[in-house]
């Protein structure tokens, strides 16, 4: 039926011309230009669901301050100011001493962030300014990660630099999987709820229940408690608004300040956990098991070594999402289990007599002690 | 998979145990529940209960 279209081309049809030729010479010339527009697209569309997040989360803050009877108007300008506040880390060129200067600039920012929205809510409590700082930390992040995904976005296109365009597309599925999980953490820290990051606190905080506290550095508390012979020195951020503490702090203070020869440390805190490893496994292991900037571990692991202190650690393996959402039953439904393996360090590794400092790590939004 | 969608599938609860029975109760979360906090009465000895545990839990809807 194509006869009349099949006029000689030496001997080839001009059919075959058609379907193989021209598509081969185009895409020769064109192709990278071709794969060009199709990654462009594909991160418009991931930058596009990051301006939606970062869009909500700026109205979930604002929504929530507002719900302390201030006028939205008033709030949105003060907000706007706080997605654009910025820390700048101290320079590491000669890196002696940096930790000190990395606290001394991190306990600046909490400071300041605390007084603003104290200024700006007289009457919320500690707790609920926690949570606050908390909810705006989330829109603050996801304000950033939005920035510097359009920066590469734009660079790329405007440079038309292929490389520059396939890097973000590359990294974009892991950026969205994050600003995914700071969105499931803003209804957690506007109802005050327990998220996955906070599992350690609450192993710790029911072994403090019915028992004294007391404040052993900022937003940290203390109890003492005994098992089989040893006396326990339980520590966790005080809860329930969303604090980590300052375990690195309450450490150094009952180790060097208050005398206590302790012999051994141990430490429970979430782990982000592999693909293919289930939410809700335990895996015990040496070292000081918290995450953050480092402050809190340098300062752990110095105390540590200087003291020949053990450490033993605990971790509940959970993914980047589940430990900044809600906490999920296979996470909440291992206390018992984790309360038992501390029992059993406890028992193996040391004696009647010791003393053991047991550290639960993690955000208290939720959970008292 | 929208973040929107995914939360729609959870919901919120709260487990209460009483200090004295140990019977344990289960109910959607209030808002001003918090972990370790002082419950209502035990439905079986009317001692005081404590809250232990707050969790999302898929639905089966």
């Amino acid at each position: 039926m194509f006869a009349s279209l099949q006029i000689g081309f030496g001997d080839q049809s001009l059919i075959s011309l058609l379907i193989f030729w021209i598509p081969f010479i185009v895409l020769i010339l064109y192709g990278q230009k071709i794969q060009m527009w199709m990654s462009l697209t594909d991160v418009s569309r991931s930058l596009n669901k990051l301006k939606l997040m970062k869009e909500k989360s700026r109205k979930e803050a604002i929504d929530f301050i507002a719900s302390f009877g201030k006028s939205q108007e008033n709030i949105s300008e003060k907000i706007d100011q706080f997605l654009e506040y910025f820390t700048l880390l101290p320079v590491d060129l000669d890196p002696a001493g940096i930790v000190k200067k990395i606290e001394h600039i991190i306990n600046i920012r909490d400071d300041r962030v605390r007084a603003e929205i104290k200024r700006l809510i007289p009457s919320a409590t500690d707790a609920q300014t926690s949570n606050i700082e908390n909810l705006l930390e989330v829109a603050m992040s996801l304000n950033y990660i939005y920035k510097v995904v359009r920066h590469y976005y734009l660079l790329g296109k405007k440079t038309m630099s292929y490389i520059w365009v396939v890097q973000l597309q590359m990294v974009l599925p892991q950026v969205l999987e994050e600003a995914q999980a700071l969105m499931g953490a803003i209804d957690a820290f506007k109802q005050s709820q327990p998220i996955g990051d906070g599992i350690g606190a609450m192993v710790v905080g029911k072994m403090m229940t019915e028992r004294e506290k007391k404040v052993i550095a900022k937003d940290t508390v203390m109890s003492e408690s005994e098992y089989k012979g040893r006396a326990l020195y339980l520590i966790k951020a005080e809860g329930p608004g969303g604090n980590v503490g300052q375990p690195g702090n309450a450490l150094i203070r009952l180790i060097e300040e208050m005398g206590v020869k302790i012999n051994a440390i141990i430490m429970i805190d979430a782990a982000l956990k592999l693909e293919g490893e289930k939410t809700g496994e335990i895996a015990e292991g040496v070292g000081a098991i918290i995450g953050g900037i480092g402050v809190d571990r340098f300062k752990i692991e110095e105390v540590a070594s200087k003291h020949g202190i053990p450490l033993y650690a605990i971790a509940i393996k959970q993914s980047i999402i589940e430990a900044i959402s809600v906490m999920k039953k296979e996470i909440a439904e291992t206390i018992d289990k984790v309360i038992g393996i501390i029992n059993r360090i406890i028992e193996e590794k040391t004696k009647e007599g010791d003393k053991i400092a047991i550290i639960g790590v993690g955000n208290t939004i939720g959970i008292s002690q | 998979m929208g973040s929107l969608e995914k939360r729609s599938r959870f919901l919120v609860f709260t487990v209460e145990e009483c200090n004295f029975c140990h019977l344990k109760t289960k109910r959607a979360f209030q808002l001003g529940d918090y972990i370790y906090k002082e419950g209502g009465e035990c439905t079986k000895c009317k001692g005081k209960t404590k809250i232990t545990m707050i969790y999302s839990e898929k639905t089966e809807s």
